[in-house]
């Protein structure tokens, strides 16, 4: 039964890192039409940015992580700037957008192993350790604390998509950009700012990953395809559905991997998906479609 | 007048295609081991990239994950020879035929909804292959793969010809293919609603072209493995998939020479600049994003378009005589 | 005897009703015109009876066969095929291609001809088919052009025939003269005529009062997903409630 609930927890923890990937995701999904293949690499790249700012500079976590949120935004929009919007301008099919963001997501891969080298880098500089004891069964403290950090973001963001101004015009160009343009919406700037905070959001995920899980700069291919998984299981286009999803096939993996051990989480998402398209194609929450 | 020009051109191109095939099978029989094996390699590598064009360049389907089928067509050869002591050529056929069964069952759920799904299901496909080949360490030798494969035949020659008569069995499949209500098919899917207005039934044909695509895919890497003698979970991974998405829009989508050209130049590249070969993946995915954005029609687009104003000069001589 | 039979057709999407209970015949060889206000459902309807659409309730029946259930790109071998309201084409091909992919049902499908090279004689009778076709709709010198140096009339008659290319009995197009000159819809005018002398009979959507006046034998009108009026052009043009939705008053 200990066992059970650790992993349980286990499972929360890994749901909360799951969250941060698969709501910007769906951000970026609903407001720019694309599919991000190379989401998993700003992941990546935040954990050797936040690393990088720790070790380097003796940062604190929380300033490197702010630090590590801006500079994976800025260098997602540079990337956004030349390569996806020329597309989008001329009007040919987002689907090229996803082609390129595969040429990212290698060319992202390849620059940090080469800034970095390809070696797996362990938990360096951790913000918390230790474990926590709670009614006689114990948990990781860094564990606890990403879960509950997590958490504090993504109400933070969902504060921001419904309750701003700029949440309500990220909303409205989800929903109809040429209407959205009519009412005055630059839509240009709002797919700017939605995939600044959905790369930003990767990266600071992937600063929390840090500290609890070694990384190599090939960890972005794995976070990509759980994230399309998850937007698939919630229901394509539904914020709701990306956090249910995370949760509920974060514990999944979280209890699987307990149980059964080895690397099956990616086994276990991949079924999750083959089934979903046999059986509910549209997902938990997702629009229904004729 | 400006018939000459075409009539010239026509003949020249049947001329120079000749002497390129003369070449190519003559190459075992004056260059030393490297070289051939290397062809060898470039071979395998267009058959890939033509096969991952017909699914990319014609239907528009864009597959994140066909490598998976080179790792299972390889994969499939190497057990049932080394395991199964099957002859090589069962080896080879059964490759081509569990590639074909494995994209047809998995194409099934996921070519019938979204178009996006399609892309997401063959990039877990890739990964997944990848993980499951390096656990299922029993059938296929975890991480470290499959070592001493034997090759196609004890003759680098003999081997080196097969694979080139198969590339060119696959050119004049597809050519077939294409020129047909196959490839007009195929064509149509990348306006499904016009298409199915006309009767067209789409789902059908983007399997097929899958199941087409994969089958090839899965020859590949069975010759693969032969002639590298050693079998490996990357096979399936990202990266070659990502070098047969490469050469097929830096070559051009849609067309055969220049992802053919492509393929040649990537594969032989990093031999020619050694000691610098890591960085190669890294350049062909900056040229990727670089192409796709300011020259769509890669290679075959620069080609036609330079070909065009050279005909339109040449015309202008003829016109001033 | 006729052709088209529509019974008590519905459809609903979520929380809107688009087409409410519309039943109406249409006889063979004659030229039907289907008008409405914006946002009526008349292209609504098209894609219920091309089977773009699940119907919600009704019956449609092509020819004493119920084809209620078929699937969309199994309404074309019946003999249905339609236009979009959006000019579509293949972009990628010349108009020739267009027409031969068009040509799909009719062509016979040997996969062993086209492996071993053998189907030269029939591509050949196919592209010449195709180039009959062009030239019946006009664009007899535009085969090998490719699809984005058309104009946008070419590309209104382009798309009529590809939907000849499938040997149709019945014909729903959608708009066919928006946007185009006078000159220009007379001739589309004159070309679904002369579709209609072939012995196809035509489903016409438009809003041009001359197009309908000229061509049609009879006018549906609807309004709000119903069919509020049925009769010859001039009974419509006559028909107090027509005038009410479609001008505000009577």
């Amino acid at each position: 039964m200990e066992f059970f609930i650790q992993q349980f927890v286990n499972g929360l923890t890994l749901g909360s890192i799951y969250v941060l990937i698969a709501v910007g995701l769906t951000l970026v999904m609903s407001t720019m039409h694309f599919a991000n293949f190379s989401h998993g690499q700003f992941y990546m790249l935040g954990a050797y940015l936040v690393g990088f700012f720790m070790n380097s500079y003796g940062i604190n976590f929380f300033l490197a992580l702010v630090f590590t949120f801006v500079i994976t935004g800025l260098i997602a929009v540079g990337f956004e700037r030349i390569s996806i919007r020329p597309i989008r301008v001329r009007g040919l099919p987002m689907i090229i957008a996803g082609v390129i963001t595969i040429g990212i997501a290698e060319v992202l891969t390849y620059g940090v192993a080469a800034l970095w080298s390809a070696d797996v880098r362990g938990v360096s500089s951790p913000f918390i350790s230790g474990s926590l004891a709670i009614g006689g069964i114990y948990f990781s403290k860094p564990r606890i604390f990403i879960t509950i950090f997590a958490f504090c973001i993504i109400a933070l963001l969902f504060l921001l998509i419904y309750r701003t101004e700029v949440g309500r015009a990220l909303r409205a160009a989800s929903e109809d950009t040429e209407m959205s343009a009519l009412l005055g919406i630059n839509a240009d700037r709002i797919m700017c700012l939605g995939f600044f905070l959905s790369c930003g959001l990767a990266g600071i995920c992937g600063g929390f990953m840090a500290q609890i899980l070694p990384y190599t700069p090939f960890i972005g291919l794995s976070a990509t395809l759980k994230g399309f998984v998850i937007i698939v299981f919630g229901g394509m286009g539904s914020m709701v559905g990306a956090v249910l999803g995370s949760y509920l096939l974060g514990v999944g993996e979280g209890l699987l991997k307990g149980y059964i051990g080895g690397s099956y989480g990616e086994l276990f998402f991949f079924g999750i998906l083959v089934l979903m398209l046999l059986t509910r194609p549209g997902g938990l929450l997702g629009k229904v479609e004729e | 007048m400006n018939r000459r020009v075409e009539d010239i051109f026509y003949h020249l191109r049947f001329i120079l295609l000749g002497l390129f095939l003369v070449f190519m099978f003559a190459i075992p029989f004056w260059a030393g081991n490297f070289v051939t094996h290397l062809v060898a390699v470039c071979c395998v590598w267009v058959m890939l990239t033509w096969a991952y064009n017909l699914l990319m360049g014609y239907t528009g389907l864009v597959s994140i994950g066909q490598a998976a089928f080179f790792a299972i067509g390889g994969y499939t050869s190497a057990i049932l020879v080394l395991k199964c002591h099957f002859p090589i050529y069962i080896g080879i056929l059964c490759a081509v035929f569990i590639s074909g069964v494995f994209s047809l069952a998995l194409g099934i759920p996921s070519i019938r909804t979204r178009g996006i799904y399609f892309a997401f299901v063959t990039f877990g496909l890739g990964e997944v292959t990848r993980l499951v080949i390096e656990e299922w360490e029993s059938l296929t030798g975890g991480p470290f793969g499959l070592p001493n494969i034997p090759p196609l035949f004890d003759s680098l020659t003999l081997s080196y010809l097969l694979i080139l008569v198969l590339v060119i069995f696959e050119y004049l499949i597809m050519q077939a293919l294409l020129r047909s209500h196959v490839g007009r098919s195929f064509v149509s899917i990348r306006n499904e609603h016009l298409a199915e207005s006309v009767g067209i039934d789409t789902s059908h044909y983007k399997i097929v072209a899958f199941v087409v695509s994969s089958g090839f895919c899965g020859l590949g890497g069975a010759l693969y493995v032969h002639l590298l003698g050693h079998a490996y979970s990357h096979l399936a991974g990202f990266m070659m998939t990502g070098n047969m998405l490469i050469y097929t829009a830096i070559g051009g989508a849609g067309t055969f020479l220049g992802p053919c050209v492509a393929a040649v130049f990537f594969t032989i590249l990093p031999q020619i600049f050694y000691p610098a070969r890591a960085y190669i993946p890294f350049i062909g995915a900056a040229l990727l994003i670089i192409m796709l954005v300011c020259l769509p029609e890669g290679i075959s687009g620069i080609f036609r378009d330079v070909t065009l104003r050279f005909v339109r000069f040449l015309r202008t001589l003829e016109k001033s005589d | 005897m006729n052709i088209l039979e529509v019974k008590n057709l519905t459809k609903t999407f979520v929380g809107i009703c688009a087409l409410e209970d519309v039943s109406f015949n249409i006889g063979e060889n004659s030229i039907v015109g289907l008008i409405g206000p914006n946002g009526a459902g008349k292209t609504t309807l098209i894609n219920c009876l091309s089977k773009f659409y699940h119907l919600t309730r009704g019956k449609i029946v092509f020819k004493g066969e119920d084809i209620t259930k078929l699937k969309t790109f199994q309404v074309c071998s019946k003999g249905i095929v339609r236009t979009f309201q959006l000019t579509s084409l293949f972009e990628t091909e010349s108009a020739l291609g267009n027409v031969l992919i068009g040509q799909h049902i009719h062509i016979k499908r040997n996969l062993w001809h086209v492996l071993t090279y053998t189907n030269r004689e029939q591509e050949n009778s196919v592209r010449n088919a195709a180039i009959e076709k062009l030239e019946f709709v006009g664009l007899a010198g535009f085969a090998d052009k490719p699809v984005s140096e058309i104009s946008h009339f070419g590309r209104k008659v382009l798309s009529i025939a590809i939907a000849l290319a499938t040997q149709p009995k019945m014909l729903l197009i959608d708009e066919p003269v928006a946007g185009l000159d006078n000159e220009e819809t007379t001739k589309v005018l004159d070309l679904i005529s002369s579709i209609r002398a072939s012995g196809v009979s035509v489903l016409l959507i438009e809003h041009n009062v001359k197009a309908i006046m000229s061509l049609c034998d009879k006018v549906i009108v609807l309004n709000f997903g119903r069919k509020i009026a049925e009769g010859t052009p001039s009974e419509i043009v006559n028909n107090k409630e027509v005038q009410k939705s479609y001008l505000g008053y009577a």
